[in-house]
């Protein structure tokens, strides 16, 4: 299986990510980029709507914005990590908060990656297959 | 008898037609007011309705024709025959087309960035802007939206045009062309942005900083410390000190600590200790510790504070001394709860000192230590 972006992705069991951003272009871009490279997309566009969907739903990856509806992306991530179901996935924050406080409250949350708005898809993209564990060939 | 001859005034006054006809009229107004309402109410609900319908209809367009071209790697050169519509001259749709655009642009870096740029401009907004910009003096609004256009599309425009702009007497303008130049030239055009800032208000201030931190400039080679020299404004100082604060710039300490010692506007110097403590430097004790006794109890405050936030300081017996020397509740409880945060005082330091304090500081002391206990 090819990506777009190029390299050779060795696995090809289906991951399912959980996309959670309030900007509908946003929200729609990366969900046809993710889609694009093969993985099974999950959206949701407040907070409540990603913890809702986090309670429920198996992920192997979860990437968020911070500034949510409802629940911010920290209390997401942090209700996450604190849940059963979800505990251990890989985040990443996609946001347009650049300033090193934003970050460093990210990684205290339980954050593993942050990414700056705005956004450049190869590089979201390795982050992606990084945290999945894939290997590219 | 006067009591009852109002009565009768009344009673005649209802039975009579000038009544009838106020009422009437009275009611024929409310009814006509009830309409307007409703009237208005339908319009804004049409427009509201229309505006979503046709947003939905462009974006889905949009997302389709950059889905396919730019993140499939092909070239903008079969359009379909919905762009059209994109170059409508329809006002509303433009609006649309043009904040959708934007939001691409915001989300997406470089190459793929540029390929909307380009097509942003090859819907004609750039030969609309070049339009307005050169020979459009009446409306601001449209000149400031297409200084936005060319902000977004990295556009470089000459010089009298940026003056222009720059001194327009329209706030909307202004602002427009200080983000444009903050986008387009970085940081060598922040000189000229410093340089037009006269008489600023705080929202104008609030954008430049926005406008900064979010542009290409990553803190490395501009001096900011120098405009603290340049300017007296309070906005524009203080504006300048949030952005050194921001991006850490530690060799602006000096321009500080020089504004701090001539100026004589306590909320300048509020300002200055506020960001000195921001940036967490040990050299910085000294200065505030010495201004600390002529200073008024509100800039105490804000000195203790500053101090606290430098975590690895040598100001313990300093804290110790204001605790015991102020009289404000506020300076005391302050610097109790610097000595409590930082743990650098031994217990029996602590008893010794708990022991010798008046009623009152054992209080503070008692709350400092758990908030739950009462001030009393």
């Amino acid at each position: 299986m090819y990506g777009s972006w190029g390299g050779r992705l060795t696995c090809i069991e289906m991951k399912r990510i959980l996309l959670v951003e309030d900007n509908k272009i946003a929200l729609s871009t990366m969900q046809y980029i993710l889609s694009e490279e093969g993985y099974e997309m999950l959206c949701a566009t407040s907070g409540k709507e990603a913890l809702d969907i986090i309670e429920k739903e198996s992920v192997n990856l979860l990437i968020t914005d911070l500034m949510l509806p409802f629940s911010s992306g920290y209390e997401v991530i942090d209700r996450m990590r604190k849940g059963q179901l979800n505990a251990k996935v890989p985040v990443i924050i996609v946001s347009g908060y650049r300033d090193e406080e934003s970050v460093l409250k990210g990684f205290e949350v339980g954050a593993n990656d942050y990414l700056k708005k705005p956004i450049s898809f190869p590089e979201l993209l390795s982050r992606v297959r990084l945290l999945l564990g894939y290997e590219i060939a | 008898m006067k009591l009852l001859s109002i009565f009768d005034f009344i009673f005649h006054f209802f039975k009579s037609e000038i009544f009838r006809e106020i009422l009437a009229l009275g009611l024929v107004s409310i009814l006509v007011v009830w309409l307007l309402c409703i009237g208005m109410i339908v319009l804004v609900r049409y427009e509201q309705n229309h505006y979503a319908k046709l947003y939905e209809r462009t974006l889905f367009i949009i997302e389709q024709f950059i889905h396919d071209n730019t993140f499939t790697k092909k070239n903008f050169t079969n359009r379909p025959a919905e762009m059209i519509l994109l170059s409508s001259h329809y006002a509303s749709a433009k609006k649309i087309v043009r904040s959708i655009l934007y939001e691409y642009m915001s989300i997406l870096d470089e190459d793929k960035g540029r390929s909307i740029r380009d097509f942003f401009r090859d819907l004609g907004y750039d030969v609309e802007g070049q339009y307005f910009m050169r020979y459009n003096d009446t409306s601001k609004h449209a000149l400031a939206e297409a200084i936005q256009d060319f902000a977004v599309m990295k556009i470089q425009v000459d010089d009298g045009l940026i003056y222009k702009g720059l001194y327009s007497t329209d706030a909307g303008v202004r602002s427009a062309m200080r983000k444009y130049i903050v986008s387009t030239i970085a940081s060598r055009g922040f000189d000229r942005v410093f340089e037009s800032l006269h008489n600023i208000t705080r929202l104008e201030a609030i954008e430049i900083y926005h406008a900064i931190i979010h542009s290409d400039y990553f803190g490395e080679g501009y001096d900011f410390g120098i405009h603290l020299k340049r300017h007296e404004e309070f906005e524009v100082l203080n504006l300048v000190l949030d952005l050194i604060v921001y991006y850490k710039d530690y060799n602006a300490l000096g321009n500080v600590y020089a504004l701090l010692a001539t100026n004589q506007n306590a909320k300048i110097t509020i300002k200055c200790i506020q960001s000195i403590g921001k940036l967490k430097q040990i050299e910085a004790e000294e200065c505030l510790m010495n201004m600390y006794s002529t200073c008024l109890p509100k800039v105490k405050v804000e000195i203790i504070k500053a101090l606290c936030s430098i975590t690895r300081g040598n100001s313990t017996s300093f804290f110790l001394l204001a605790f015991r020397e102020e009289e404000g509740y506020e300076l005391k409880m302050e610097a109790m709860a610097t000595l409590m945060r930082r743990h650098v005082v031994p217990d029996d330091v602590i008893h010794h000192f708990v022991e010798e304090m008046s009623d009152i500081d054992r209080s503070i002391f008692r709350y400092m230590c758990d908030p739950m206990s009462h001030l009393n």
